[in-house]
């Protein structure tokens, strides 16, 4: 029998959740694409001249030739690869059992199951402002209550932090994580001191709230040594997220998360799809084996420290004086205050009119803050468009204050 | 102030649903010397390691950047979807509706994610694919099971629970059918059956959910239409994988259907896209008809298995141990007889060396005690003999005994 049932009567199938995703109106950015003419400061894209291309293709061959069934078959996410981890954490005074560590395919994946195995509907959760638009976006959507905390150039302001957390426990509300990037932070690039991180730690025990110590930048450091990670100063109370994507290439999806066995078997659950599978798994290990990651990690801080030195000289003679930023010693980004009159609505039609993109301040705040201040990415570009590009973004500044 | 630290545990923090949600199964491997007839490998002879090096020299060489750096699941191998999808009657399948994803097991699992709140009515086949119901379960779904005949599911049985549910104004969430040949039962559901299945989801506005992971896998016979080929009103999402066609370690599927159902579901795939590297170089190897040349080989070597199998079988199993000859896919479905209770004949396998899926283990309301699931394609041809040769033996064994 024909029924008059048409998928406009699906409705009523969804679940709650998707309801509730559905009623929380979605973030919009819309920046051209890269093209000759337009040079894109937005992203932190990785930069494409350094990507291992003879050593991915000779350790396809290779894990082919000799590991054949295990590496295409069904099989579990190599235990060479979460091996290899454990020995890059050990090196930084992180111990780790199989159980305390995990793969993932990106660590966007950790980040957006978090909130799934952590938080239900109202709950309250603490993350940096500014910070990584991807992960704020996520928690965002999930309808969580998020707390700001500023971003100074040393860091979170733990001052700020305390208070927050103090104020939320006399109301009786115990905050489900704190989302900080402590080493070479997303967007500002700010490293969070040794007194400081030994302070984090204390007031997450004190509070018991769970730090997530996004590190997707702990290894890109130009000069100085950089602090202890939080995991090593005090495990109980941090979730680690580590990634490859900055030190072998985004494109291969490859992320590891480590902390309390709790947690970690929590969001395994909860990683919709099982394992990492073997073939990316072996793929990644192979390539990484025998310190090859840690020379190739070496070229790309030496290219990466070269990049960020042209932006922050090409700064220093292009844009007007009052304009203030930061100076990285690691990451990808060169952050940017700018002063009153230069607000991200008037500069950025202008610039992209001039031919230059970049990531708008409002777009790392949950918070609506942020529309005098821009992120710059030194990652992508070649040092010729980046000295280029920051030329292009200065004279948009003249401009503007002219017209 | 803040409390008392003492107090403060860990477990405290978790979501509702992460308290609820059990531990999950560990993967138990198998004693040394055993002749493994359980699992749904894939045949480790067939897997196409020179191409897939070659694929990745060659997409490494064209785009370096579009293949290593953050970027989107490659649209190429979506136009392939969609193109194989065209090619098979499907004319509703565009970029829209297609997601790839890491494995279907992923698919299934995010579906009852956006379908399904505790308490939900799904229907299952029994036996079937028991990976997929379990992530229903940890939704919450209640699950009602329609029995698989040599054709398929039994859609009068079907069509009386709907009438039922209705009339106890219960509305399912969806249906999920393997109609081409079937995990675990090898069964093929003829073409009216199939018609008249996608009429009752229409009639009764409840989704089906066609896994059809094993539908490149045919051996002999015409290719049916798939359900989602015969929906006309968008109640069927198909799902398809690279896994039995390419290889399950590069975790790869897709899944074509209603666009309401396919942009909830890529929201819900929290990571994004499904990594600019894989997505190339499956695009690369399947491309230009390579896919559809290897499928042929593979289906040459799994036709051969299948009937070393069946060889085997009709030598070494008691001639009352009842089965149907599958067309395609990766298993035959053994019944047992009164005597010969699976639990009983699985322990004997083991003394013997050999081991298959209890029949158990593919219902989710406790049937299937005296049936067993024998996987024909990770093996080789001896070892199928041997194995097949091995259960037999342990089956004569649990009747002397």
């Amino acid at each position: 029998m024909i029924s008059s049932s048409t998928p406009a009567d699906m409705q009523h199938l969804f679940s709650k959740i998707v309801q509730h995703d559905e009623s929380i109106p979605p973030m919009h950015l819309d920046l051209p694409n890269e093209t000759d003419d337009t040079i894109s400061l937005a992203y932190g894209d990785a930069d494409p001249t350094l990507f291992p291309v003879q050593s991915l293709i000779t350790a396809v061959d290779t894990m082919l030739t000799g590991n054949l069934d295990i590496s295409l078959n069904y099989a579990p996410a190599y235990a060479g690869l979460v091996a290899l981890v454990q020995e890059r954490m050990a090196r930084q005074n992180v111990p780790l059992t199989r159980h305390e560590v995990m793969l993932a395919n990106g660590s966007s994946q950790i980040l957006s199951l978090l909130p799934q195995i952590m938080c239900d509907a109202g709950d309250v959760i603490i993350v940096e402002g500014p910070s990584f638009l991807g992960a704020v976006e996520t928690f965002f959507n999930c309808g969580l209550t998020i707390e700001t905390v500023p971003v100074r150039d040393d860091g979170m302001d733990l001052d700020i932090l305390e208070s927050t957390l103090a104020r939320l426990a006399a109301q009786g509300i115990r905050a489900k994580f704190i989302y900080t990037i402590p080493t070479f932070q997303n967007p500002t690039g700010s490293l969070m001191p040794l007194a400081n991180r030994q302070r984090l730690v204390a007031l997450a025990a004190q509070y018991g709230v769970l730090i997530v110590e996004d590190d997707a930048y702990g290894d890109l450091h130009f000069e100085n040594p950089i602090p202890p990670k939080l995991i090593a100063l005090d495990p109980t109370w941090v979730l680690y997220v580590g990634t490859f994507s900055k030190i072998l290439a985004p494109g291969v999806r490859m992320a590891w998360a480590c902390g309390p066995s709790e947690v970690i078997k929590r969001i395994n659950r909860f990683k919709t799809e099982g394992s990492n599978g073997p073939f990316m798994t072996r793929l990644v290990a192979q390539v990484a084996a025998d310190g090859w990651l840690d020379q190739h990690i070496a070229v790309l801080n030496a290219n990466y420290a070269q990049k960020c030195q042209a932006m922050l000289e090409t700064i220093a003679q292009s844009f007007p004086s009052d304009v203030r930023y930061n100076r990285p010693q690691g990451g990808f980004f060169v952050y940017v205050y700018l002063p009153n009159d230069l607000p991200v609505s008037r500069l950025l039609p202008a610039a992209i009119a001039n031919g230059v993109s970049f990531l708008p301040g409002t777009t790392c705040y949950a918070d609506g803050q942020g529309t005098h201040e821009i992120r710059l990415a030194f990652s992508f570009q070649s040092r010729e468009r980046i000295i280029d590009g920051i030329q292009r973004l200065g004279a948009t500044m003249h401009q503007l204050r002219q017209a | 102030m803040s409390s008392d630290a003492g107090q403060l545990t860990l477990d405290a923090l978790f979501s509702t649903r992460a308290k609820l949600a059990g531990d999950g199964a560990e993967w138990a491997p198998e004693p040394d010397g055993t002749i493994s007839l359980a699992y749904g490998f894939a045949d480790p002879e067939h897997f196409p390691v020179k191409e897939l090096v070659e694929a990745t020299a060659e997409i490494l060489a064209e785009d370096v950047n579009g293949a290593l750096n953050y970027g989107p699941t490659y649209p190429g191998l979506v136009k392939l979807v969609v193109d194989r999808m065209h090619a098979r009657g499907v004319a509703q399948a565009s970029p829209a509706n297609v997601l790839i994803s890491y494995g279907s097991s992923q698919i299934l699992a995010l579906l009852p994610q956006i379908l399904v709140d505790p308490g939900d009515t799904v229907i299952v086949e029994g036996p079937c694919f028991m990976g997929a119901v379990r992530s229903f379960q940890e939704a919450g779904a209640k699950i009602e099971t329609v029995t698989v005949r040599e054709d398929g599911m039994d859609i009068d049985a079907l069509e009386a629970m709907l009438a039922d549910l209705k009339s106890r104004g219960i509305h399912p969430k969806f249906i999920y059918t393997t109609p081409t040949f079937q995990n675990p039962t090898g069964t093929l559901m003829p073409l009216a059956n199939r018609k008249r299945l996608v009429a009752l989801a229409a009639q009764y506005g409840v989704l089906i959910v066609e896994d059809d992971a094993y539908g490149d896998l045919r051996f002999e016979g015409e290719a049916l239409p798939q359900l989602i080929a015969l929906d006309t009103q968008g109640w069927v999402i198909n799902v398809g994988t690279f896994s039995k066609i390419l290889a399950p370690g590069v975790r790869m599927a897709w899944t074509c259907g209603p666009e309401a159902i396919i942009k909830r579901l890529r929201k819900f795939k929290v990571e994004g896209s499904s990594g600019p590297f894989l997505t190339r170089l499956v695009e690369r190897f399947a491309s230009d008809g390579k896919l559809e040349a290897h499928i042929g080989e593979l289906n040459i070597n799994y036709r051969h298995k299948r009937d070393v199998m069946v060889a085997a079988i009709t030598e070494h199993f008691p001639a009352d141990v009842h089965y149907v000859v599958p067309t395609g896919g990766f298993f035959i479905y053994c019944y047992l007889p009164a005597d010969l209770p699976a639990p009983k004949v699985i322990a004997a396998g083991r003394t013997h060396g050999v081991s298959c899926l209890p029949g158990l283990g593919c219902y989710a309301n406790g049937q299937g005690v005296h049936e067993i699931r024998l996987a024909f394609s990770y093996q080789s041809v001896d070892n199928i003999t041997e194995g097949i040769r091995r259960l037999g033996a342990a089956m004569k064994s649990v009747r002397a005994s």
